[in-house]
């Protein structure tokens, strides 16, 4: 009997640490530690295989298999009562006892996902253990059992084989493949720290696919899975790779398009069994979860999907078993899809969902009772069928809608996935049913056939230098060696069945830095060409690289500046110095690799002339000094970029100064804004530079010359003040008419008034008894004295009642409100 | 006191003709020394927009590693 590798070891959390070393010493096992965790390992490991097998044929009546190949097998699960009650009926004895052996045994085990129980194995514990608690057979046993008690014809060949055939390979998912590689050799998809994909990354590369402006048609939506799928199996494979929060091409990735089909074919299999495609969302006859939006076929690493991610991938594990298993036995033979799914369902229930017990009794000794159809959860038919009593239902049931749940899933693997794999070719037959067959690839990899040889390729006349300098490459799909060498020094246009290139000399300066050159990326173009390089063409290739190579950019190098010419003559001399110094690029300056660097300046601290070492990766340290509000000076000795980029934002102060003593001014600050820097990056370079905060005036200033602070605004107002009395510019505000001519009230004493209101506010202040007259002083300290506090708080609390906050703020002005508050307090507790 | 530079950026050219040229095309901008007729140190810190200028004047740089 073949291994099965039992899927719920879970399910022993359901034991107490005492029962799982019970369930060791039924079992036989041994194992040195004894704690929870090492006893749930070893006994995990040890269900399902043949030893565990043997044990149980060995302690097992016919009484108990009949038990756990009935009812309990059909559906899936059982409560512990209901099993307890069949073995009574069964061996006519006490069925706990028997329960207990099972369980001991490992032949039953408690449902994981109804281990709240603190399901124990403890006999005197076992009469309390609640009807909730169910127990469900290893699939090892389910699986033997099943095929012991219920023999089935594996499906048969079809005779006649059906007429029209799918076109179908293996090279739509290459050329997906080469897309993604190539595209996320560019620019990665990154993930977030719980592995969800970036959206505006998907994004990215739907529409590189072709399809984001047409989300919504037949014919994107129809593409979408072999995108999805293409970039799951190439995770699965491990040829993307995630690097630090970014899925990159793993190297030379590209390099298996290149490889024979069968490898290919080979690799992208394993790559897609335990991949996070999500064949059930493609079946078209059903929406999968509750969301309105169409899920992508894809599991979210965050997501809750009706059917979890290792059960789809057990799921098309077994698919891939049962055709190894049944179908190669004649590899040559159309075979009715449905048939396949009818016998793969029957041979394993739960290949894709556990087929739990409604909650309900099913024994022998219940039969007569009305059993409740099981739902599945999250998973409706897409459009309504109606049921025996005509009604239309768009839900369905584990007893009678496996065909549509489980069967579709398999016909899904097999029109798809193994279909665009090329292991399975598809067609339809006169009733319009899914067939299938392996392909010559499928019977290779599946029934251990012979290598099928690959077609051959084209190497010659294969792409088209057009004068436009465009390539094209008709038959794109059986080249994709070519197009990995184009994509080094031409940019993409397209790829479809033709691919399209374009020579550019950015492109081409690219290559031309890498491992490329000239004459090699003539010897591509030429030797795949179907005509000779058009003259323009080659002559312009030329030009670019005489370009590319009179002028070279050190991007990050070292740069040793001696005192002098003779100086660095004199090291240029020195046998030990020599070999570390670079390229001369000037009188006294060379330049020093960063691998000699270290070297080199160990050398010439022990020759007694240790350099000022200045590394730009860093802030420049206390290279400069400000003087005054504008002044700043460069401390001797500060390196050259400090000179440099206070040039650019600053004028060299003139006679009587220090040398290197620059001067702040409006021109000068703006004309380092013309060149790129902002206010406060310059403001930034100096607190940096100074290894202090820059002084306030001088902050503000250069931001204002940087144009960093956004203009002020202004507009002409009338500042009223009101004299001493208890009435405030918020009690005046609460008369109609004197509200609305204020434009603001700043304290209870003043308030803003736009011109143009002030005769209008005079006028409804006089109704009030109130004048305005001028001679606001603003400059001058307030004439009126301190407000009478009192006088104040008499006012207030006599208009309690229609500004009871003024009273507070009376108060508080008096400073008796911490009094009133302590009185108050205690008044409460009284 | 001799000075040494970590993660500096220079221009190389084959000619000093090409160099002023450039110079006098908007590299002055980006010019923090002159090193020799053939070579300058410039911006490490406006790369992006060296690169930007030299493909506007017409040129590929090629880059060197370190």
């Amino acid at each position: 009997m073949q291994q099965v590798e039992f899927p719920d070891a879970h399910a022993l959390d359901g034991f107490s640490a005492g029962a799982l070393a019970e369930v060791k010493r039924v079992l036989g096992l041994r194992t040195k530690l004894n704690d929870r965790a090492t006893l749930a390992a070893a006994i995990s490991r040890f269900i399902g295989t043949e030893a565990h097998h043997a044990l149980l044929v060995d302690h097992l009546s016919d009484a108990e298999w009949s038990v756990l190949a009935g009812p309990l097998l059909e559906s899936g699960e059982a409560e512990l009562a209901s099993v307890a009650a069949a073995l009574s009926a069964a061996t006519g004895g006490e069925g706990g006892a028997s329960t207990l052996k099972l369980l001991s045994l490992c032949a039953l085990l408690p449902d994981p996902d109804r281990r709240r129980s603190g399901f124990s194995l403890r006999p005197d514990e076992f009469p309390y253990v609640r009807r909730y608690v169910t127990c469900a057979p290893p699939s090892f046993v389910r699986d033997w059992a099943e095929v012991e008690a219920l023999p089935l014809d594996p499906p048969r060949p079809m005779d006649p084989p059906p007429a029209a055939v799918r076109p179908m390979g293996l090279v739509a998912v290459q050329r997906a493949i080469y897309l993604l590689l190539t595209e996320l050799a560019r620019k990665p998809l990154r993930h977030r720290l719980d592995g969800e994909l970036y959206d505006a990354d998907v994004k990215r590369l739907l529409k590189l696919w072709g399809e984001a402006r047409q989300e919504s048609s037949a014919t994107a939506a129809g593409e979408r899975p072999l995108f999805w799928f293409a970039l799951a199996i190439l995770m699965g494979a491990q040829l993307l790779q995630d690097t630090a929060g970014e899925w990159r091409p793993a190297l030379d990735a590209l390099g298996l398009l290149t490889a024979p089909a069968a490898h290919q074919a080979d690799t992208l299999l394993a790559g897609w069994a335990p991949s996070r495609y999500n064949e059930i969302v493609t079946i078209p006859t059903l929406v999968v979860g509750y969301a309105e939006r169409q899920q992508r076929p894809f599991f979210s690493p965050v997501g809750h999907d009706p059917v979890a991610y290792a059960r789809v991938a057990g799921a098309r594990a077994y698919v891939c078993d049962t055709l190894r298993r049944v179908i190669a036995q004649d590899p040559n033979a159309w075979y009715r899809a449905s048939d396949f799914a009818a016998f793969a369902f029957r041979q394993h229930p739960e290949m894709l969902l556990p087929r739990k017990d409604a909650g309900t009794v099913t024994s022998p000794l219940f039969e007569s009772r009305p059993v409740p159809k099981t739902p599945y959860t999250g998973i409706h038919r897409s459009t309504a069928v109606a049921g025996p009593d005509g009604t239309l239902s768009l839900a369905l049931n584990m007893e009678d809608d496996w065909i549509e749940v489980e069967g579709a899933f398999v016909q899904q693997v097999l029109r798809e996935p193994l279909s665009w794999l090329g292991v399975v070719e598809t067609a339809e037959d006169e009733r319009g049913e899914c067939c299938f067959r392996l392909t010559a690839l499928g019977q290779h990899l599946f029934a251990g056939g012979p290598v099928p040889k690959d077609e051959p390729s084209q190497p010659t006349a294969s792409l088209a230098v057009q004068p436009n300098f465009e390539i094209i490459v008709p038959d794109a799909l059986s080249c994709f060696a070519l197009l990995g060498e184009l994509e080094q020094f031409a940019e993409r246009l397209t790829v479809d069945r033709a691919a399209t290139y374009r020579l550019t000399q950015n492109a081409l300066a690219r290559a031309l830095d890498g491992l490329w050159t000239l004459e090699r990326v003539g010897e591509v173009l030429q030797s795949a060409s179907r005509a000779p390089i058009p003259q323009n063409v080659r002559f312009t290739l030329q030009e670019w690289a005489a370009v590319h190579g009179r002028l070279t950019l050190h991007p990050r190098t070292g740069v040793l500046g001696a005192d002098s010419a003779e100086e660095l003559d004199a090291w240029s001399r020195d046998p030990r110095l020599a070999p570390l110094l670079g390229q001369r690029l000037g009188p006294r300056h060379v330049l020093v690799s960063s691998a000699a660097s270290e070297g080199l300046l160990r050398t010439l601290t022990s020759r007694g002339r240790p350099p000022i070492v200045v590394d730009y990766a860093g802030s420049p340290v206390k290279a400069l000094r400000f003087k005054s509000a504008d002044v700043v000076e460069v401390r001797a000795g500060a390196d050259p970029y400090v000179r440099y980029r206070m040039s650019a934002i600053a004028e060299e102060a003139s006679s009587g100064a220090r040398e290197g003593t620059y001067r702040l001014t409006e021109p000068s600050v703006r004309r380092g804004v013309a060149m790129g820097w902002k206010g406060a990056e310059i403001v930034d370079f100096l607190a940096t530079s100074a290894a202090k905060a820059v002084p306030a005036e001088l902050r503000i200033r250069v931001l204002g010359w940087g144009r960093s602070v956004a203009p002020a605004l202004f507009e002409p107002v009338i500042a009223v003040k009101l004299g001493r009395s208890a009435v405030t510019w918020e009690d005046l505000a609460r008369i109609a008419g004197i509200a609305e001519r204020l434009a603001h009230v700043i304290s209870p004493q003043l308030a803003l008034v736009r011109p143009a209101e002030l005769d209008a506010l005079q006028e409804a202040l006089k109704s009030c008894g109130v004048a305005i007259e001028p001679g606001l002083a603003l400059d001058e300290p307030a004439q009126d004295g301190p407000v009478d506090e009192v006088d104040l708080l008499k006012g207030m609390l006599l208009r309690f009642n229609d500004h009871p906050e003024g009273v507070v703020d009376a108060m508080r002005r008096a400073r008796i409100l911490g009094k009133f508050e302590r009185a108050r307090e205690r008044r409460y507790y009284y | 006191m001799a000075l040494f530079l970590r993660n500096a950026a220079v221009i190389q050219c084959a000619e000093s003709a090409r160099l002023d040229a450039l110079i006098a095309g908007g590299l002055d901008r980006f010019l923090v020394e002159r090193l020799g007729p053939t070579a300058a140190l410039v911006d490490h810190a406006r790369l992006p927009a060296i690169k930007k200028l030299l493909e506007r004047l017409g040129e590929t740089p090629r880059l060197a590693g370190s």
